[in-house]
């Protein structure tokens, strides 16, 4: 027996590092995990490299991060880092979670996401601020100072106080209690404008579920109430909505978008509206406003239907169509513009879906809501076999949502019991434009059956007084 | 099962912390890459101490490196299941730390993927025990932890 080589002994604190300090092909990714592991007492888990206990965090189902962020300073420390979830990027253990806002109590906004793994249900922090104050947001300014004062206690400066106050009016200000709009990007939500108190606002909060918090973003250029949002090329697109003027409220036709990697909003060419630029008298046209009732992001360009609005009727107009590569608009094409379904309020839902242009049409009757696609080619809408099982068309603001979750449709709505439904479509049964819509007998057989052969109840909790606002889905 | 390796090409040999000396082939040593940069350096007299490795792991690890490329290629997941089936949670950490520390191909993956089934619904207190993970939050910290994940889950039906 010759020479013995000794690997470093397991007294010395650094015996990680060793001959081989990182993984192949990893390095600049691992440098900085490694630069704690000289630490054993810093160290996620004691005795292994914590490239090593990263691997297992992220290969932990993402629901259960909650619980294990209270096992140690290290464990939130790597459960709130960027790295983990780099890690699970590679590993491909990223998770697709459904965000669903309700409004609960009259005008309380609150956010639930739903686990497809678990199908848990986990509520989200609410937007700073909002839950605390709700009441004085709803009684208005006039109620703010009387209550302030009741809290003053003997231990407060007064100075305190008012700082506070101020500091609250102005919170206040930029908090949504209704109307604010939804988009995803960059692996945040986003909550767009909405109305304080009676005014419409710029600001922009933004959630990460890395962090389960939020942060505020740069505002708006200018005040929207339910605006509408969408996704092109890694851009927030936002166009429309209403703002409070002179004499009421405004519909907005102007447009801007947003970069999540600047932080920064630019102005787009304003819709047109040319419809409603052609009316017959100039009575008309100041009467009846124009409104962009919804958009959707599909084949690389924002489609936006469009109404002449009079409170409270919607003439449908078609609708115009944002080309991203010439920075303007079109006309809709008028097949996808007529036959757009209409949600209730005259708002035009839609979800794309691996492409997949689909809509929900409640049609006339209860319980036979339909889901309908866009032919692209023949700009036609085409209704696709199968009853919805929609049951409440009540006076809510929404009574039904529509998402785009795991590569399928799935509507979200309430039950008969009230409980919050995600109904999930099962796309062998039909709802693939692929090999779609003819009267196959396979088909029909299928879809005329019961409604669970097509859809399926994916997840629900009770609802109680909750009213869906609005969902998306997110995946990190 | 070591003592099988062909010892009469360059065999490697690992003495483990418990004093055992296991032959390998290079092949099964070059799938450790800690020791990979070691073995060019040596030869068939060379023998490399492992202080973190006991011979129950080190046992395991060439049985999996052994085992793996022997297995048709839709029975490997068979093998995996098989491989981890029977070890405790003890074996289960001490076998993570031995690879850890050997970072062997393929089996990081394994593990990690077992251990992380292991913990997925567990409470706090388990991970910590089961690691041993000293809690180095103040009680006020803890807390406040603990309430943003009660928070999160109040008033949420699990059926």
């Amino acid at each position: 027996m010759g020479n013995i080589i000794s690997l470093n002994s397991s007294n010395t604190r650094n015996r990680w590092s060793g001959p081989c300090e990182v993984f192949q092909g990893e390095a600049c990714k691992r440098q900085r995990l490694l630069s704690t592991s000289y630490e054993d007492n810093l160290r996620l888990i004691p005795s292994l490299p914590d490239e090593i206990s990263y691997q297992i965090l992220a290969r932990v189902p993402r629901i259960s991060y909650l619980i294990l962020k209270s096992v140690s300073r290290a464990w939130k420390e790597a459960i709130l880092s960027p790295e983990l979830f780099c890690v699970r990027k590679e590993l491909g253990t990223m998770e697709e979670w459904l965000y669903v806002l309700t409004k609960v109590n009259d005008d309380k906004l609150l956010w639930y996401a739903l686990d497809p793994l678990s199908r848990r249900w986990q509520k989200l922090p609410p937007m700073p601020n909002v839950s605390s104050e709700d009441e004085v947001v709803k009684k208005g300014l006039a109620a703010l100072p009387l209550r302030m004062w009741s809290m003053v206690g003997s231990s407060i400066r007064i100075a305190d106080v008012i700082m506070s106050w101020l500091g609250r009016r102005d919170a206040l200000d930029r908090m949504p209690f209704c109307g604010c709009s939804i988009g995803v990007i960059d692996g945040c939500i986003y909550a767009l404008g909405g109305f304080s108190r009676a005014s419409a606002m710029k600001s922009v909060w933004r959630y990460d579920p890395v962090k389960n918090c939020w942060t505020e973003a740069s505002p708006m250029s200018v005040g929207r109430a339910y605006c509408k949002t969408g996704i092109l090329n890694d851009k927030l697109y936002v166009v429309g909505g209403v703002t409070r003027g002179r004499g009421g409220l405004n519909p907005l036709q102007s447009a801007e978008v947003y970069d999540p990697h600047t932080d920064m909003w630019s102005q787009l060419p304003s819709m047109p509206f040319a419809k409603a630029q052609v009316l017959p008298t100039a009575f008309l046209a100041d009467f009846l406003k124009p409104i962009a009732t919804g958009m959707t992001s599909y084949r690389g360009r924002l489609f936006v239907p469009q109404s002449l609005y009079c409170w409270p009727f919607f003439v449908d107009v078609g609708g115009e169509v944002y080309d991203p590569n010439v920075n303007s608009w079109i006309e809709m094409p008028i097949g996808m513009g007529e036959g757009w379904p209409t949600r209730q309020a005259g708002t035009k839902l839609s979800a794309t879906v691996n492409d997949n242009l689909y809509a929900l049409d409640p049609s006339s009757s209860l319980d036979s809501a339909k889901i309908k696609i866009y032919d692209y080619e023949g700009d036609t809408w085409k209704v696709v076999p199968g009853d919805v099982p929609i049951h409440d068309f009540t006076d809510s603001e929404s009574p039904y949502l529509l998402a785009s979750l795991l590569g399928k449709l799935h509507v979200i709505t309430k039950d008969a019991n009230h409980n919050i439904t995600v109904l999930q479509a099962d796309m062998q049964n039909g709802l693939s434009s692929s090999q779609p819509l003819s009267s196959s007998s396979e088909l029909t057989e299928s879809s005329s059956g019961s409604e669970g052969e097509v859809w399926r109840v994916f997840a629900s909790r009770s609802g109680r007084s909750a009213e869906l606002v609005s969902c998306q889905s997110l995946k990190v | 099962m070591a003592e099988k390796a062909s010892p009469s090409s360059n065999s490697i040999s690992l003495k483990t912390v418990d004093g055992k000396i296991f032959k390998v082939s290079p092949a099964i040593a070059n799938q450790m890459l800690t020791i990979q940069p070691l073995i060019k350096d040596s030869d068939s007299s060379t023998i490399i101490s492992l202080p973190d490795v006991a011979a129950f792991h080190l046992t395991k690890i060439i049985e999996y490196l052994e085992g793996k490329p022997a297995a048709a290629p839709s029975a490997v997941d068979a093998f995996e299941a098989q491989f981890v089936k029977d070890l405790s949670p003890e074996e289960l950490k001490g076998l993570l730390i031995a690879v850890g520390y050997l970072k062997v191909n393929g089996l990081v993956d394994l593990m990690a993927n077992t251990v992380a089934k292991l913990i997925e619904n567990k409470s706090v207190e388990y991970v910590r025990k089961f690691f041993g993970v000293v809690n180095d939050f103040t009680p006020a910290e803890e807390a406040k932890c603990r309430q943003e994940h009660a928070w999160a889950f109040d008033g949420v039906d699990e059926d």
